[in-house]
């Protein structure tokens, strides 16, 4: 319990004694966290922006006409079978005349006399939950003799599916270069504070200290120093955030950005996991080289 | 307590620093090795506290075989050596008093522990009121005498001192010299690398001499009665 103590101490009283070092390793740290907090926060908004996207798809099943209610009804039982159908409603040509109708509001008298032959046809109205069983609707009915044509916004998901899978790739493989930046930077601060130690690390030796009593302070310093950076990311990501999401939801009132509370307590985390992870890394990698521990 | 048995050390391109070198020590003795420069000396002294291994032969440290120890084993047979250098090896950055109470600890000793033996040793090198003083503010003796703290405060069995007045006037060495002593008659074994002659001259006890890598004098002088009683007849030259 004292020898942890002792650590901390000397984690701390090593920042202290090269201050200027120990900053340089925070703000180099808190860069490359930066770029990881952004890229994470754009991830969140990317996913939301995908799930909000589909959320908004639809599948129509246009119908032949003349299908026997039994028929429809069978129909509409499969489909609502499939997974992530969440909803299949049928509207009938009457209520989509009527739909159109309210659309043209008070223009609605044009359609007056349409009703005699009405165009419109009858279809189910299909809510999916994601854009993967757009797909699987449209394969299940594709054949089916009653219905007439299918119509969904095919090419809009599909491109949204495979730019949001590449751009999470991408995502996934920027931050992995950031955080070899940064594990880089942290064994160099470590790797000169062991250095600046190496008389006291000697005595250290002489005087009976086990390696991990040497080991611990830098493993604590490495972590202060890249948690210390992973902080000042998170901070400067939320205040640019935050005025960024004020900005848009004056102006861009129908893009779903998430608030910052939703995301900050992911993001820092993740950020904060990542540093402690990573300067720990780091210390334990320098001292590989330089205490041959 | 320690013992060499027929020990070699070549270091990289073939240097031979010892050869064949048997010799022991006994609890409470005070042993100065001396020799000209190159002899050997210091290797020998780094092999007590396995800061070298034998290329051949054993050193044995109170019973136990260095070259078998394991690796994990070192920290703690070192918290049973003290040793002390010519150029004292205090930290900068840390008073007295924090130079002598880092080698507590790092060996995860409690405070109140720490600032007893701490107070304690400093007071046996005569520095209680110095402690709060940088090493920069201390002259060579005191600092010397803050690293010889430092090396007892642990209450090691041995003490090891590489030429440990080489950087002190004849006078503050003789002193230094004195307090090594205090220390032996404590009943800790003492090792001393020196040159300075007048010294040894003064202090007469047993005498190890060195000459490129081989013993070739060990004798106890006049006045030298054993263990406890050594160098008695030199002290108050
Ligand atoms: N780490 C080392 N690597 C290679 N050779 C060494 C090493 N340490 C000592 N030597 C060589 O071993 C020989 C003995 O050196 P040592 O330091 O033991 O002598 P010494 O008696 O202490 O000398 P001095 O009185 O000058 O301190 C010398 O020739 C020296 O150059
Ligand atoms: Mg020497």
């Amino acid at each position: 319990m004292s020898l942890f103590g002792y650590c901390l101490r000397e984690a701390r009283k090593s920042i202290g004694r090269n201050p200027f070092l120990s900053i340089a390793t925070v703000f180099t740290a808190a860069i490359a966290l930066l770029v990881l907090a952004t890229f994470l926060l754009g991830a969140a908004n990317l996913q939301n922006l995908a799930e909000f996207v589909e959320r908004q798809v639809n599948v129509a099943i246009f119908l032949r006409d003349g299908v026997a209610p039994a028929d429809r009804d069978s129909l509409k039982a499969n489909v609502a079978g499939i997974a992530g159908v969440e909803e299949i409603t049928f509207v009938s040509r009457e209520t989509a005349l009527q739909r159109l109708r309210d659309k043209f509001g008070e223009n609605a008298a044009l359609l007056d006399g349409i009703d005699e032959f009405n165009p419109l046809r009858d279809s189910l109205e299909v809510r999916v939950g994601s854009a993967a069983a757009v797909d699987l609707v449209a394969e299940a009915v594709k054949a089916s003799p009653l219905v007439d044509e299918i119509s969904y916004g095919k090419e809009l998901v599909a491109r949204l599916v495979s730019v949001t899978r590449a751009l999470r790739l991408g995502i996934l493989g920027l931050a992995g270069l950031l955080g070899l930046a940064t594990l880089f930077l942290i064994q160099n601060s470590i790797r000169l504070s062991v250095f600046a130690r190496r008389e006291e690390i000697s005595i250290m030796r002489l005087v009976g200290a086990t390696d991990s009593v040497i080991r611990w302070p830098l493993v604590f310093e490495g972590i202060v120093l890249a948690a210390g950076g992973a902080l000042v990311a998170t901070l400067a990501v939320g205040v640019v955030y935050q005025w960024l999401w004020q900005a848009m939801g004056r102006n861009l009132a129908f893009l779903p950005v998430l608030p910052l509370a939703a995301v900050l307590g992911r993001v820092g985390g993740v950020v904060v996991l990542t540093g402690v992870v990573i300067g720990a890394a780091g210390a334990l990698l320098a001292m590989r080289r330089w205490l041959r521990v | 307590m320690i013992e060499f048995r027929n020990v070699s050390k070549v270091y990289d391109h073939n240097i031979r620093a010892l050869a064949g070198v048997d010799f022991r020590v006994g609890k409470g003795e005070f042993v100065f090795v001396v020799g000209p420069s190159g002899a050997g000396k210091s290797t020998m002294l780094r092999m007590v506290y396995r800061e070298e291994l034998p290329s051949e032969g054993q050193v044995f440290v109170e019973g136990r075989d260095l070259a078998r120890l394991r690796a994990a084993s070192v920290p703690y047979l070192r918290r049973g050596i003290g040793v002390v250098f010519q150029d004292f090896k205090l930290l900068p950055s840390r008073t007295t008093f924090e130079n002598v109470a880092f080698a507590l600890e790092v060996t995860g000793a409690r405070s109140y522990e720490i600032k007893r033996r701490t107070t304690q040793a400093l007071e046996l090198v005569g520095l209680r009121g110095r402690q709060r003083a940088y090493p920069h503010e201390l002259s060579g003796g005191e600092q010397q005498r803050t690293s010889l703290a430092r090396a007892v405060v642990n209450s090691p069995k041995i003490l090891v001192a590489d030429e440990p007045t080489g950087n002190l006037d004849p006078q503050t060495g003789r002193q230094l010299m004195q307090y090594l002593h205090n220390i032996s008659l404590m009943g800790t074994t003492v090792l001393v690398a020196t040159h300075a002659r007048s010294i040894v001259d003064e202090f007469q006890c047993r005498v190890v001499r060195l000459e490129r890598g081989r013993i070739v004098r060990d004798d106890q002088r006049a006045g030298y009665f054993g263990p406890l009683s050594a160098c008695a007849d030199g002290e108050e030259v």
